[in-house]
This record gives C-alpha cells, structure tokens and sequence, in this order.
C-alpha cells in the first residue's frame, strides 16, 4: 500500500464558516428562547436579533439523497445553514419568521415530521445492530423505526410531564446514553460462549481474554495439549466482552438473544442529580420486524408515566417519588429474580426500612 | 425509487418501510438504486432479519497510511452470498463542532462519498462523527485523499482520544455558561497527535456541556466530562415572573417548590433566590428562560470517570474540579488533561478506563497523583466503611 | 505535538536510541511517544519507533511489559484501531525480552489474515526467529504460501522471515522467486531498503538449514 503524498492531522473545519450570519453575528449574546409550536423555537439575542429554528425527525441512517434533501431545505429556507442535534435530528435555522411554515410544509413532502423540543420524545439514540455490528443481540434501526412509528404522537407533540430520552443498544457494550436513560432499550445473549478449544491458542491473547471477563468467570486452561480457556458458566452472565477480545468464543444466539427494558435513567442535573436506569423488563423476544413485544412493552410505560407523573417530573423522579413498589404496581409489570441486583455494590440498592406503602 | 428493480427480495425491510417516522429502509433503497454496495446490504440485512443474527464478521484493521485510528473495518460472514458487502468498512470523519454546516459543505461531503462509498450515512454516529458507513479497503486512501483535499479529517476510534464533541453553547444557547464550540474545536486542534494514533490503555472521551442540563450527555458517556456553571448569583427579571404569571405558570408548584434546595421564594409579588444555597440545578433557569439567567462568573465544573457497563460497570463521571475557569486559551483544562494522561497512560491496565483506573487505585490516591486537593464536592457523604489505608504509622523505638 | 514527542522524535530521525532510552528513565512518558510514533506519517520514523521499542524492552523489560497486551489488542481492536506496526513492535520487543510475549507469541506468529497488516507481521516472525526458533518453525507453511501474494512488500517479508527462520522447508517457496524483478522496500538495520524480490529470497535462500 504505497501512501500518497497528501496532508495529514489537518482536524475538522472551523466551524465558524458553518454558523448562519444571524448565530455569528450574535454569538455568546442570546438572551431567552421560546417555543411557537411543536419543533419549532426561536432564540432572542440581547440586540433583538432572532433565529427561528424547526427541529426534524431523521432516522440516522440516511443515504446522501436525504443529506441533498435537507441542503435543498436549506438553501431555499434557511440561507444554507443547518444542524443536526446530539440525539440524531436536524435543525433548519432561519432569520425569517415566514420560512417557517413553507419549510414545515416542504418536510411534510419530504414524509419528515417535525417536533422532538421540551417534554416531548425527541429521537431515539441508537447505534449499528445488524446493520454494521458483529456483537449486537438485536436489530438497532429497526426497533428505533418501530418505536418511533408507535410513538410518533408523543414527537409531533408536547403532551408528556417533562422531556423523555430513549435509547437503544444492540448490546451490553452499549454505545450511547442507554444507562442513563428515561426508557432504554439494552439488546441481551442469555447463553454463554462456545469457545472453540482449537483456535483460542491460535486466534487469542488468554491474559486479555480471561481479564476481560467481569465476573472472573474465564480461566486458562489445557484442553488436548492445547492452550485455551474455560468458561464457568455459573459466573457468565453474556455480556460478551470475551468475545471482543477472542474471536474462538462467540455467544449470539438466535434462540437466546433478545433485548431487555430499562427505565428511570437521566443525565441532566435539572432538580434531581443524574441517574442510571434500572431494569423493568428483564426479556423480550427480537420478532422482526415489527418487534410487537417491544412496542407494546414500551408505550404502557410511556402511557403510565403520562398519567401518573407530574408537570416536570422526568420518569425516574416519578418513580422515586412513588416509590419503585408502586410503579411495578401501575405497571403491571413482573418483579422477578433478576430485578434484584447481584453484581458489586448490591447491598447499596437493597432498601434497608420499613417505611412501606400498602 | 419505484423504477429500479431490487436485486434481493426484502419482504421483512419492505415492512419497515410503513409508518410516519422517517425509513432507514427506504433510505437504503435510494442509495441501493445507484449503488451496488447498498444493495448487498438490503440483501445480507433481510437475512439477518430472517435469522435473527448479524452476519458481520470479528476482525477486519484497516486503515489510512500515518493514521492509527479513523477506519471501522468490517467484512461479511457472508462475503459469497453477498459479494457487494464482502468489505464495507466505516469511515469516521470528524464534525464540525456543534454539527454546524452549511448546504455546501453537505454537498461536498455527499458528493466525494458517492464517488467511494455506499452512499450511506449515519448522521451521526453516538462519539459524534460524520459517519460514512461502507467502503472496501482499494477505496480508502483516494477517499481520504478527497476528504483531506476538501478540508475535511478522520476522527478517532480505538485507544485513543477519540472525537470530542459539544453541545451548541453560545452559537443559539443563552444558557451556555462558556464557548462550548471554541473549547471543543481547541482540543480538537491541540490534540490531532492523540487523536489519530492510539497509545492510550484503552478509549478516552470528552464532551463538553456549556450548563448543568449536560445535552450531549456528558456525564454519562464521556471520561472527561466539562460542565458549564457560574459561582455567582442568578440574575431576575422580576417583571418577566409577573409576565410567566399572566401567561398561567403556578410558580411556587412548578418553579419554587421544585427546587432542590428549596432556596427560592415567591411571594406573589417577588422572586428571590438564596444563592448561597443554589445548587445550580438548572430547573427554573429552564423554564423560565425569560425571566432568569445564570451568573456572570462562569466557569466549568470538570468530571472525571464516565463510562458504559463494560467492564466493572457502568460510571458516571465524578467531580475533581468543583469550578474551573473556562476562557480562551483554556489553559487550565490544557495542564488537567496532560495530568490525567500521564497518570493513566502510564499506569493504566489494557482496556482500562480512566473511571475504573481511578476506582482500582483510590480515588483518593488518583486525586493526589493529579495533584488536586480532597474536595468534598467529589463524595456524596464522607465513607462509611472503616477500612481505611493509613498511611503513615510510628514505630516503637 | 507535545515537546516531549518533539523531542523523541527527533532522536529517532537522527537514529539515535540511547538518549531515548536515558529519557524513558527520567519520563515514561516516552513510551507512549513512541506507540504514537507508530503512527507517524514518516514511514521510516515509523520503523525507528518499532526498533526504539525493541531496544527499550532490551534495556528496561519493566517499561515494555504493559505493552504488549495494549500492541496485541490492538491487533484485534474491533473499535477502528489499526496497529499498523504493532506487530512488527512485538517482534522486536520479543527479540530482545523473550519473556515478555510468551503468553502471545503463538497467535502473534499465525496472525496472517489482515491484508493491511500482513507485511508487518511476516517481518516480525523474522525479528522473532532468534528468540522463538520452535514457534516460528511451526508456521514456516503458512508464510512460505505468502510467497505467492500480489503484494511484492508480502513476498519479500516472507523470504526474510523465512530466511531468518532458516527452516529448510523454505527452500521451494524461495527459488520460486528466482525471476520476481519486482522492487520492495523493507526495514533493515535502521534503514529503508529497496531491493528486488528476486535478491530478497536470494539472501534468505542462504541462511537456511538443511530440512
């Protein structure tokens, strides 16, 4: 591979040629934002300028016809500037209160929905699936694609108590947000690896290997004069980390693989501190697909804390607030075996006081 | 679309293609119209539908010439059946802080992709790059080369810095408490070296959030997670709390009586703040934009340790520097970086995040080998358990 | 780029090793400046890293011990890192400290499926000969087969690593190459060196042993 004389280390452009003359002439100067409807806002600078901006829904995974599409957008509403948002939607801003509605109509056309601002679910996270992943347990676009699809009211519209960020990862190493999540979709193995003895001592690093196991359940070992690993399966829990470092022991599963419900994660600081999601559906089937177990699993926890959480309660407040007993209760869900944690620091969830609600 | 005939039958995907929300499927489809390597995924992809497993093969490093990290390689496990995705390797390009862009720039990035690629996107992947997702390995220098030539560079992936990324912050957020975008791209530039050629332990990630709202998430995905705040007081507009009131808002259930601290009043006619107590949560700045703005002396509280479960489990970023200040050129945050690398790039295990290299040493100790003082702000309470690592005891003489 | 990268790297455009190696004492940092410099846009500098890292693991096992796994993961780093001359790095850490890639060198040496990193890994199971004899003789097959690549850089990787190897089994795969004309470039003694394949599997042809 003879390497062609060109630059390197050059980073990305500037992004002051990208920002629209409205944002640079008034950058670091805004003064308040508004909401005028669903997906779109207007921001006022302390010298009264405004920027309009209308957020659109965008599926992530896009062909660069779509890209095209929205420069078109753009250019005909917009100046030529856009954005795109750290949850995967795209920002048109404009300086023209006007453009507004022609560019919602034109997305329309396009079949692109607009909303995704304030309490509202504005896109769901996601990463590769079977797409371009060689560990994922589960499709990632396409149980996005039908969420979103059943849950597209809850987009278009500002009707929840408070905002509501979903996630999905197609597995435990979850690329993305999904352990800090309002509901977060986790794609899960339920069988532990087969390690093929013939190859680890060919294919494997074993020290790398058997660290890469949190739950120490990898150990070196000689199996017909060669080198391999064993796997004791009572510590396997499949979260598939040997595998990254081992390509002898894969886990998915077809049989086995499926995804897992959490809830009541958050990242921002607003009222209560940051916290993880903790799990309220320990298995659903992959039915491509339309994956019917996973939309309907979802929309009853989306329609239960619409009903029961207060203005600007985020879903994890709302469950602390009542307390977790009482949301297993609303929901209907099962509170199984596996609820109960028993990995490190266990004993710091176990609720230690009888102050009980019946 | 509806001229072009298909080469794989996509019974299961065509079904994706139904409902409001935008369609990944239809999305393949219009580059599979012109593009081989797009067809072959609608094809290797139903089959993964229909056996619910994907057929991405472990392994595959491939890369550009004076570059460690940039290119995913990927090959098919099914690379007969399914030639036009034998290879379909992923390039990473490096955004634009903000993700700002004009229709031009779009253009060109579109355009030098459909001359090498799939034509397939993803905009954009969970670091934040622009992602280009299949291309076969004979493609990837000119690709590069085009990009480069366009003012456009790889960002990271692997063991080292990968790409930093930010929220919007002073471009169109009044609650930006500093030049998130100006940080962002500064380290972008400073650190070109750490970015393209891995020689870290494991990944490391930034993020930067210009208020406590964290909208890129930061404290959850990055290892070192810089958080825009202010030490002074909030500032009010007492006549836009009358006017949220005319507009119907009940301020003491939805602003004042959520407070965490519960250090604002109203009593009807005005609003005060105890900032003193403000714990800068960001909820009545949030709703009532208007009305309330952050303090003037800003700065960034800076985290540490945020990481996903793999592989002592899920962290999120602590605090080591409860304020620090935030103003070109970033100085501080330049000499804290270089302190944190040092002790973690040399001491760090193989696919150790800083978060569980901080755990494994102590925290305690990791704050001292950084050289920052014990500040309660790291620590919900002070410990519970007694086992503790005295360090220092007399001998009898 | 950081002063302390400068600095080595500027030692290694000289060829100089020893006060890169005074250095590392004072400043781990080197270490990692050196894994950067694997990297390097300069393809020789790249090469001088490699021996760099050779003659520190020769002089303080210590410092190159954690990287052996961090070189060889990279070689498996499913997350887009590409360990370019990770191999050739653990060759040469391998020839002067055996002990330290005795838990990887049986999959190091069989690790010729990357098309993109293949060149490398031959030139590292030569650098290994020495230390590794029986486990470099084992794969002896294998890389003889890489005798037949399109790549020239591959085939004349493979006659110096069968050369270095001296396995006598080599003998065909090498007078096979009798007639390749092609020029290819390898790292010799601090040095980029264009030969052709033909003088490459020549050289090697005479260091090996009878079968």
């Amino acid at each position: 591979m003879a390497a062609a004389k060109r630059e390197t280390d050059i980073g990305p452009p500037h992004y002051e040629q990208f920002l629209h003359p409205v944002i640079k002439k008034n950058y670091g100067t805004w003064k308040y934002h508004e909401t005028l409807k669903p997906g779109v806002m207007v921001h006022v600078a302390e010298s009264g300028d405004k920027i309009f901006t209308v957020r659109a829904a965008s599926p992530r995974l896009v062909s660069t016809d779509f890209i095209r599409d929205l420069a078109s957008l753009a250019d005909k509403h917009c100046e030529g500037h856009l954005r795109f948002t750290s949850r995967n939607n795209c920002e048109f801003m404009t300086g023209e209160q006007k453009n507004i509605d022609p560019l919602i109509a034109d997305l329309a056309k396009l079949g692109i929905p607009v909303g995704g601002l304030n309490n509202s679910i504005s896109n769901i996270v996601h990463t590769q699936g079977w797409v371009h992943c060689h560990t994922p347990a589960t499709d990632a676009s396409g149980v996005v694609k039908v969420l979103m699809d059943d849950l597209i009211d809850y987009f278009t519209h500002e009707k929840l108590p408070a905002k509501l960020r979903v996630a999905l990862a197609c597995c435990l190493n979850m690329c993305g947000a999904v352990h800090c999540s309002d509901i977060a979709v986790l794609g899960i193995h339920r069988r532990p690896p087969k390690v093929n003895n013939a190859r680890v001592t060919d294919l494997c690093e074993i020290p790398t290997t058997v660290s890469s196991c949190p739950t120490a359940a990898i150990r070196p070992a000689m199996v017909d004069g060669k080198q391999t690993v064993t796997v004791d399966e009572s510590r396997c829990m499949y979260c598939g980390n040997c595998y990254t470092s081992c390509p002898a022991m894969p886990l998915a599963n077809p049989i086995n693989d499926g995804v897992s419900i959490w809830v009541g994660g958050k990242v921002s600081n607003a009222r209560s501190m940051p916290m993880f999601s903790k799990l309220a559906i320990p298995y659903l089937p992959n039915n491509p697909p339309r994956w019917p177990e996973v939309t309907d699993a979802v929309r009853k926890l989306v329609e239960v804390y619409a009903k029961h959480a207060i203005k600007h309660e985020r879903f994890g407040e709302w469950a602390n607030r009542i307390g977790w007993p009482r949301f297993f209760e609303l929901t209907g869900l099962e509170f199984t075996k596996y609820h109960i944690d028993d990995y490190k620091l266990a004993q710091k969830t176990l609720r230690s006081t009888a102050q009980i609600k019946f | 679309m509806a001229d072009h005939v298909h080469k794989y039958k996509t019974p299961m995907l065509d079904e994706l293609e139904k409902g409001p929300w935008p369609s990944f499927v239809k999305e393949i489809k219009r580059a599979a119209a012109k593009r081989p390597m797009a067809e072959g995924l609608l094809g290797q992809l139903e089959r993964s539908y229909k056996d619910k497993q994907t057929y991405w093969k472990h392994g595959g490093l491939v890369g550009i010439q004076g570059y460690g990290a940039g290119i995913i390689g990927r090959y098919s496990a099914l690379g007969t059946e399914f030639p036009e995705v034998a290879a379909f390797h992923t390039v990473r390009i490096n955004q634009p802080a903000g993700w700002f862009y004009t229709s031009k720039a779009l253009r060109t990035l579109c355009d030098i992709w459909d001359k090498h690629g799939s034509g397939l996107l993803n905009v954009h992947g969970s670091t934040g790059d622009f992602v280009l997702l299949g291309t076969t390995s004979e493609k990837l220098e000119d690709c590069f080369t085009d990009y480069s030539n366009a003012g456009w560079d790889l960002g990271g992936s692997s063991s080292d810095m990968r790409t930093p990324s930010c929220c919007n912050g002073m471009a169109r957020c009044e609650f930006a408490c500093f030049d998130t975008m100006a940080l962002c791209h500064d380290l972008t530039m400073t650190y070109q070296d750490e970015l393209h050629r891995p020689a870290f332990p494991y990944k490391f990630k930034i993020k930067i959030a210009g208020c406590p709202n964290d909208c890129v998430a930061s404290i959850a995905r990055s290892d070192l997670s810089i958080m825009g705040t202010w030490k002074d007081e909030i500032r009010i507009d007492q006549a836009e709390c009358q006017a949220y009131i005319k507009a119907g808002m009940d301020i003491v259930a939805e602003i004042t009586g959520m407070c965490p601290t519960a250090c604002m009043t109203w009593d009807g006619k005005t609003m005060k703040i105890n900032n003193h107590e403000c714990n800068r949560c960001m909820h009545c700045i949030n709703f009532m934009p208007k009305a309330l703005r952050h303090g003037k002396e800003t700065g960034a509280t800076i985290l540490v340790g945020g990481k996903a479960p793999i592989l002592e489990g899920a962290q999120l970023a602590s605090v080591v520097v409860p304020f620090m200040p935030m103003k070109a050129p970033f100085s501080e945050i330049k000499e804290f970086i270089q302190k944190l690398w040092d002790v973690w790039g040399e001491n760090g295990n193989n696919r150790e995040r800083i978060g569980e290299f901080m755990l494994r040493v102590g925290v305690g100790n990791f704050m001292e080998s950084i050289g920052e003082a014990p500040n309660p702000n790291m620590v919900m309470h002070p410990r519970e358990n007694p086992y503790i690592f005295y360090e220092e005891y007399f001998e009898e003489e | 780029m950081s002063t302390l990268r400068r600095s080595v790297r500027g030692h290694l455009e000289s060829g100089d090793y020893a006060p890169v190696l005074s250095l590392v004492v004072a400043d781990r940092g080197v270490v990692r400046a050196l894994v950067s410099l694997l990297c390097d846009p300069d393809e020789l500098l790249r090469w001088r890293a490699v021996s760099a890292l050779g003659q520190l693991a020769g002089a303080h096992p210590d410092l190159a011990q954690p990287l052996v796994a961090r070189l060889y993961w990279s070689l498996n780093d499913e997350s887009g890192g590409i360990g370019w001359m990770s191999a050739p790095a653990l060759g040469e850490i391998g020839r002067f400290a055996p002990q330290l890639l005795s838990k990887c060198v049986r999959p190091l040496v069989r690790y010729l499926d990357e098309p993109f990193l293949l060149a490398g890994s031959l030139w590292a199971i030569g650098r290994l000969a020495p230390a590794y004899p029986a486990e470099t003789r084992e794969v002896v097959p294998e890389v003889a087969l890489c005798c037949a690549s399109a790549d020239p850089a591959v085939r004349a990787s493979a006659a110096f690593a069968l050369g270095a190897v001296g396995d006598g089994r080599a003998r065909i795969a090498l007078t096979g190459l009798a007639d390749d004309q092609s020029p290819a470039r390898l790292y010799e003694e601090g040095q980029l060196v264009t030969k052709q394949v033909r003088e490459w599997a020549g050289e090697a042809l005479s260091r090996l042993r009878a079968a």
